[in-house]
């Protein structure tokens, strides 16, 4: 009775979402192929599949006391645990304990269905019909389990490759905090938001995407909280994804983001799983994606990227500091270079007189205008920048020296640039690498040579147009039906934690532009408090 | 054409049309961007900073000579000392064009500097006397018409010398001479013993109904200050040294000096205001910020106390009684109590009032006299008493505009309220008194 119920119910939430539940399968709209009856042929079948591979390993063995039934088991090696296979799979079916049991109660003909419930003392165990299915769970690393006579394959999970160990995330390391990231196995990523939110709302939803990588794609949320209509438009879209292979959470992100011309990121991604677990408590949705370190957050607000999950380890008066500083290093990674040639070149009246004499000073016998001084210095340090990124270990202090240090020092003293293009340059990259998140930072670097060539034609006139495009811009964006600039257009109370970081026991309530279920995050009464005084004795 | 053609004609895809209209566009913008070039854009190095200009009469009659002092940006602003050992030069370049007019002149001045002139630093406007006393109308319609001088540079007159041997004059601290005359400006407010105007303040001066105007006014003095031999030539303005600004007898060096005030009765320069004058003006005007003020207030010169203005307030209130136009001016001040060189305990309260009665009177005879002076020699209205009657009495005053300064002003009856309050007498209290043998000076 259950189970039909059980099954109805699986019935109706396949179909509220096709695709979503039931088994990974080859391209859609292909006739299954049929296990067949016979071990070997099926154990040729999948080798067929698979253009015989060397490292699929096929086990065959006479099953029952009568060793009448033939076994086979397969699997790739490397991808399945051996242990797991030999001490769950071949020794209980081997044994002669089983055999034993095996003829004296299993009738002929539902030997499978005896090996399920007896034999195999695996947790995830499932009777397939398609050899196609077959295939794809041994690439996944599933064990097969063929049984002559029947018409079924076992799928036993043992899945067991090497993975990366929980690590501190290289990117965006917090001093204090937790200190794990994710690491490229998906059922390590679940279990590390598993064990932040215990709640049993909490939903993990699988599907797989790509033709030939076949990869699990996790969408992560807590019903309740989170927009059902995000939900279903994040469902919607990564099963319009019909490419070949996911590599990494970015193949995903460009192909379900929003605004997908824009440099502006409309989902945002992360490696810290702590940040993720902060945002589906605020009514974000997640989807993992395996073999990616990174899970991606959305919707998602062009202000949530100043909002380090730091933040939230610290006090919230030096939290807000670093807001505001973020902000600024936002403004001036920005607009310093671009700022400094329009004013320098066309309203130096805007200077304090001892700086102009300053900048004047450092600027006699340079050869070149400021704009192009500050176009090659933002270039080498672009340049340096990239090339620190590639170079190994333990060559890249030593560049930094000579590209920073003997470079800029060399250029100064040569007179070929001034000395303060070079502060604003290297004031600008510091700022740069102030901002959280390096999307933003790269953004930032994008915008900034827009904007230096706009304010080296047009001056500040350039600068402010460029930089009202760039608003306007960011005002027309949205990140799955939520405004990019929420909550400031349109603005809402939200908006002072801008600014602040407000106490925790302050935000009783959720932000309220991502979701509008279950508002309420604490009582009002959060405040900590000493105990009422009591009177002296 | 041909690009509208190729998006329009064959766009395969709705993608390819796009990019193909981006890159257009993305064309179309930069060529309109390019073409027409950076207007107003100029290098700093192609650019001289004029942080002062003084303007003379040229030796040719009608014309006007006008000189700049330009900041020479290598010896300013250097990191690091300049290479060579010359020791420390001057930091400005003082260079003078000729013109029929004060633009025609200044227009010519990148032909000799070989940079295009910055105005929007200049910071100090200095006519010469001989130009003032025929009038500046002429020369300040430029300087309020063009956008790049700003009105907040300070407006002086040269006294007794040439515009330019103030630019060239000497400066000890300053790599540009100009800063030192703009700190006296700044700083006028220490001892308020002299004016400090700007080009705003003196067009507004100017251009009010019932009020002339008043400039700045700097001199050159041997250096370290104004009781240097030179100055010993009393009368002797003409003094051929003194007017080229050259160095004085025995190689001394001329610096200027910012003192006093010059006097204006609509455009013309009229007269000076010394020192006292120039606070009596300033106390009128409700300007002065800190002063020093030496009264004796034991007479029979037991011994001078000084007083430190630190609060000063005043008010004009005009008033017309039976026609006649009257003013008060109420002053109010508060001061402290800096030096005494008498050996009595001055710390009871009648001695305090005393002192206090004596401020009052000092700073009557200052305003008195400068009041006198403005009514009977200068005859015009520095003040701005017509202006207050232009606001407070709008009615009478049609009637008096017209012949303000030359019928009315000189007469009108000026009555001082002062109230002052000694506020802090010091933590020691009485005098040294067990120590202090002299009996005062």
């Amino acid at each position: 009775m259950l189970r039909v119920a059980t099954t109805l119910l699986d019935l109706l939430r396949a179909r509220k979402k096709p695709g979503s539940k039931g088994s990974p399968r080859g391209r859609a709209g292909e006739p299954p192929v049929h296990v067949l009856r016979d071990v070997q042929a099926n154990a040729k079948a999948v080798a067929g599949f698979l253009g015989e591979p060397q490292d699929l390993v096929t086990r065959t063995f006479k099953l029952g006391g009568t060793k009448q039934l033939e076994c086979g088991v397969i699997w790739i090696d490397g991808l399945a645990d051996k242990r797991l296979i030999s001490r769950h799979i071949l020794k209980p079916l081997m044994s002669g304990a089983f055999e034993a049991q095996a003829d004296a109660t299993a009738p002929r003909g539902n030997v499978l269905e005896f090996v399920r419930d007896c034999g195999i003392s695996l947790g995830q165990l499932r009777a397939v019909c398609d050899l196609r299915e077959v295939v794809s769970g041994i690439l996944s690393g599933d064990t097969a389990v063929f049984i002559q006579t029947s018409g079924q394959a076992l799928l036993a999970s043992t899945r067991g490759w090497k993975t990366r160990d929980v690590e501190e995330p290289r990117g965006e390391s917090v001093i204090r905090g937790p200190r794990e990231g994710f690491v490229e196995d998906l059922r390590t990523n679940t279990v590390l938001l598993r064990r932040r939110i215990r709640s049993p709302n909490l939903r993990i939803e699988t599907l797989t995407i790509g033709s030939a990588g076949q990869t699990q794609v996790a969408v992560v949320y807590l019903e309740g909280i989170a927009n059902p209509k995000v939900v279903e438009e994040v469902w919607a879209r990564l099963r319009r994804i019909k490419i070949d292979a996911v590599l990494s959470d970015q193949y995903v992100e460009e192909l379900i983001r929003d605004a997908p011309l824009s440099p502006f990121p409309t989902v945002a991604n992360t490696e810290r799983p702590d940040a993720v677990a902060a945002g589906i408590l605020e009514g974000q949705v997640a989807v993992l994606v395996d073999g990616s370190p990174f899970a991606l957050r959305m919707p998602v607000t062009f202000l949530q990227y100043f909002q380090s999950p730091e933040d939230y380890y610290v006090n919230f008066h030096t939290a807000t500091l670093s807001r505001w500083l973020r902000l600024v290093a936002l403004l001036a990674a920005l607009t310093l270079p671009s700022l400094y040639v329009a004013v320098t070149t066309f309203n130096p009246e805007m200077l304090p007189t001892p700086l102009l004499v300053s900048i004047a000073a450092a600027r006699e016998g340079v050869p070149f205008p400021v704009a192009i001084e500050a176009f090659l210095m933002e270039l080498a340090f672009e340049t340096l920048r990239e090339a620190g990124l590639r170079m190994p270990r333990v060559i890249g202090p030593a560049v930094s020296i000579v590209g920073a240090l003997v470079l800029g020092e060399a250029a100064i003293s040569a007179g070929i640039v001034s000395a303060p293009t070079v502060i604003v340059v290297a004031f600008t990259a510091i700022a740069s690498f102030s901002i959280t998140y390096p999307d933003i930072t790269a953004i930032a670097r994008l915008l900034r040579f827009l904007l230096l060539a706009l304010s080296a034609i047009l001056g500040l006139f350039g600068l402010m147009t460029g930089f009202i495009a760039v608003h306007i811009h960011l005002l027309s964006l949205r990140s799955f039906g939520v405004p990019y600039m929420s909550p400031l257009a349109p603005s809402s109370l939200a908006a002072r934690d801008i600014l602040m970081r407000w106490p925790l026991w302050a935000r009783t309530k959720r932000v309220g532009y991502i979701t509008w279920q279950d508002m309420r995050r604490q009582p009002a009464t959060s405040m900590p408090q000493a105990p009422v005084r009591r009177k002296r004795m | 054409m041909i690009m509208f053609g190729v998006v329009w004609g064959k766009g395969k895809g709705n993608v390819k049309r796009l990019m193909l209209i981006a890159l257009a566009s993305a064309i179309l913008t930069l060529l309109m961007i390019a073409t027409p070039g950076c207007w107003s854009a100029r290098e700093l190095d192609k650019r001289a900073i004029v942080v002062a200009v003084g303007i003379d009469k040229a030796k040719e009659p009608g014309k006007l000579e006008v000189s700049y002092q330009i900041i020479k940006p290598a010896e300013v602003g250097a990191p690091r000392p300049a290479r060579g050992g010359e020791g420390q030069g001057r930091g400005v370049w003082v260079l003078s064009t000729t013109g029929d007019s004060l633009f025609d002149a200044a227009w010519k001045m990148s032909n000799v500097a070989g940079r295009r002139p910055f105005w929007g630093h200049l910071r100090l406007i200095l006519f010469s006397e001989a130009l003032a006393r025929e009038g500046l109308g002429p020369f300040l319609d430029v300087l309020a018409r063009n956008p790049m001088p700003r009105r907040l540079a300070w407006l002086a007159v040269a006294r007794g010398c040439l515009a330019r041997s103030i630019l060239e004059g000497y400066s000890e601290l300053e790599k540009v001479p100009a800063e030192t005359i703009m700190g006296q400006l700044e700083e006028y407010g220490q001892n308020s013993t002299s004016l400090a105007q700007t080009l705003h303040g003196f067009l507004l001066e100017m251009e009010n109904p019932g009020q002339s105007p008043a400039a700045s006014a700097v001199e050159l003095v041997s250096k370290g200050g104004p009781s240097a031999p030179n100055d010993g030539e009393s009368g002797d303005e003409g003094s051929e040294d003194v007017e080229r600004g050259r160095a004085g007898a025995g190689g001394t060096k001329l610096v200027p000096m910012v003192r006093g005030a010059a006097v204006f009765k609509r455009d013309r320069l009229v007269g000076w205001l010394d020192e006292e004058e120039t606070r009596g003006l300033l106390w009128v005007t409700n300007r002065v910020r800190g002063a020093s003020i030496v009264v004796d207030p034991l007479a029979g010169g037991r011994g001078k106390v000084t007083l430190e203005i630190v609060r000063a307030r005043s008010r004009i209130r005009p008033e017309i009684k039976g026609g006649v136009p009257h003013v008060t001016v109420e002053i109010s001040a508060s001061a402290n109590l800096a030096e005494q060189a008498t050996a009595s305990s001055l710390y009871t309260i009648e001695h305090l009032h005393e002192l206090e009665r004596e401020l009052a009177s000092a700073i009557e005879n200052e305003v008195r006299m400068v009041v006198t002076r403005a009514q009977r020699d200068l005859r015009t209205d520095v003040f701005g008493f017509g202006l207050t009657f232009y606001r407070k009495h709008p009615r009478q005053w049609k009637a008096m505009a017209e012949t303000w300064e030359d019928a009315y002003f000189p007469h009108v009856e000026v009555n001082l309220d002062v109230n002052t309050r000694l506020d802090v007498s010091g933590l020691i209290g009485p005098a040294l008194k067990r120590r202090m043998t002299g009996t005062g000076w």
